[in-house]
């Protein structure tokens, strides 16, 4: 077929185009492959947080039922609870319940023997809605504790307020530094396509010379961007499975300390094929725009 | 050889006409200076005059690598600075262009310097190779095996003419190659180049002197300081 014939003979100037510098070569495979192992990295990371973060716990408060409250009154109560803003949902806990589990957990029952009656009251545990504001959370509590037959209010909001706190400011920290990250892996990856992007002035005086049209003269270019990025694609993607083989040992560890899936994992095929695709695309696009400014400066043109 | 007239150009007699045609690079160097020239089909212009008169300029033009500063070029009745890249990059498979420094691919071997032009045209691989091996048996070039490097400069001047002739083109452009050969090898690139016009194409030599054995077919044009003698 004749255009294979042009096409192979489009790859092999780009292969000689790439191996006319062999160590230049490798350093930038290994760079764009870094740059691009952090973005792909970055991702699995991500993708492993993820659920973790889902997962973290939501804040909750206990209401103390005032002493003597029917069961009705609790239940009104309980009711009034549940219209607090920001509530998810409210479980009674029993006093005798209450007195029971105390009595559980201590090492010691004795003590607990000799006090009588049951001096705990009903209490209800009132659970938010998952990452909900601090200062809602803070909001609510003073809200119920001014509500009938709410005896006190104990609520936890400072530790709540740290961890939202944490993860407000590594979420927001995290924008900027993937997309400084992805800036730095094209910046990079653009500055090394355009350091292969090389014709020899006489070299194009005889495509010219021979008629070769401009897709001719530039596809090479192409050709060599393709084969960088698909090594520094291959190459990054090789670097997050070394990331990976060394990180899960201690990560598993972890994992059976805090009973937290912390083990990296592989992105989705999908993503991985859409990795190697817009890779492949991006330097067969950078490859054939600084070629034809390579091909146009050399001709002298603006 | 047949010479086969690309689709696009006419079948006019008149293949080449230059009017009224001046080169200028920057701002001072006048190389070719108001220029009006008719070639024919298959005619075998012989274009003399010195280093520097302007020689190698004008086949530029012809050869629709340049365009003119002022004036107008027509090949085949088309004006190659008025054409799309890619229609002249077209144009230029028509023409057969061989420098008076030969540009080669010195890393590569002879059939693939010479397959080039035929792999660029979208041709297959099997038939630029059956072309190449024609145009280098064309122009009795054996040592097939070699890289374009290694070779002797006469050696070179006929590997680009092959390449030259591998597109069968209907223009043959031949930049100064007797002043390097010796009276023998000179008359047999004349006589070779006698017998593509004889086939049919146009054929425009340049050289700095007059050959020894003037071929029957040629006519003689003289050019000085950028402008023909009369």
């Amino acid at each position: 077929m004749s255009w294979q014939t042009a096409r192979g003979f489009c790859w092999d100037r780009a292969v000689r185009m790439l191996g006319e510098r062999p160590v230049a070569l490798i350093v930038s495979v290994a760079i764009v492959s870094l740059a691009l192992a952090l973005l792909v990295g970055g991702f699995v990371v991500a993708q492993t947080v993820a659920p973790v973060v889902a997962r973290l716990p939501a804040a909750e408060a206990t209401v103390y039922v005032t002493p003597g409250a029917t069961p009705e009154e609790i239940k009104a109560l309980s009711g009034r609870l549940e219209a607090v803003e920001g509530v998810a949902r409210v479980r009674l806990v029993p006093r005798e319940q209450a007195w029971a589990e105390l009595q559980r957990r201590a090492r010691d029952a004795q003590p607990f023997a000799e006090i009588k009656p049951n001096p705990l009251p009903d209490a209800l545990v009132v659970e938010f809605v998952p990452r909900l504001r601090p200062a809602l959370v803070a909001a609510a509590v003073t809200v119920m504790g001014k509500l009938p037959r709410a005896e006190s209010v104990q609520g936890d909001v400072e530790w709540y307020r740290r961890l939202m706190v944490t993860v407000q400011v590594v979420a927001e920290l995290l924008g900027p530094v993937v997309l400084i990250t992805a800036l730095l892996a094209v910046v990079a990856t653009v500055g090394l396509v355009r350091r292969f992007a090389v014709i020899d002035a006489a070299e194009l005086r005889l495509l010219d010379q021979i008629g070769a049209e401009e897709g001719f003269i530039r596809r090479p270019f192409a050709y060599a961007g393709t084969a960088l990025l698909g090594m520094a694609a291959a190459g990054g993607l090789g670097l997050v499975a070394a990331g990976r083989w060394l990180a899960n040992p201690p990560l598993a560890e972890l994992t059976r300390t805090f009973g937290v899936d912390l083990t990296l994992g592989y992105p989705p095929w999908p993503l991985v094929l859409a990795f190697v695709a817009g890779s492949l695309l991006f330097g067969a696009a950078a490859g054939y725009y600084f070629g034809g400014r390579q091909v146009a400066r050399v001709r002298g043109l603006p | 050889m047949a010479a086969d007239i690309p689709s696009g150009l006419t079948n006019d007699q008149t293949f080449v006409q230059l009017e009224r045609v001046s080169r200028k690079y920057g701002a001072f160097r006048l190389a070719l200076s108001d220029i009006t020239l008719t070639i024919d089909r298959s005619e075998f212009i012989l274009l003399i005059g010195r280093s520097g008169s302007g020689k190698s300029t004008l086949l530029r033009l012809v050869g629709a690598l340049e365009a003119p500063s002022s004036g107008r070029v027509r090949i085949g009745g088309e004006d190659p600075a008025r054409m799309r890249p890619n229609a002249r990059a077209f144009l230029r498979r028509s023409i057969g262009n061989v420098a008076q420094e030969p540009l080669l691919l010195d890393r590569r071997g002879v059939l693939e310097n010479v397959m080039l032009p035929a792999i660029a045209s979208n041709q297959t691989r099997r038939e630029a190779t059956q072309r190449a091996r024609a145009a280098l048996h064309r122009v009795r070039f054996e040592d097939m095996e070699a890289l374009a490097g290694e070779l002797s400069s006469g050696a070179r001047y006929r590997l680009a003419l092959a390449r030259a002739i591998v597109n069968r083109p209907a223009l043959l452009l031949v930049d100064d190659p007797v002043s390097r050969l010796d009276v023998d090898a000179a008359h047999n690139m004349l006589q070779l180049l006698e017998q593509f016009a004889i086939s049919g194409v146009t054929v425009v030599l340049a050289a700095q002197r007059e050959p020894e054995r003037m071929p029957a077919r040629a006519r003689l044009i003289r050019i000085a300081n950028g402008v023909l003698a009369p």
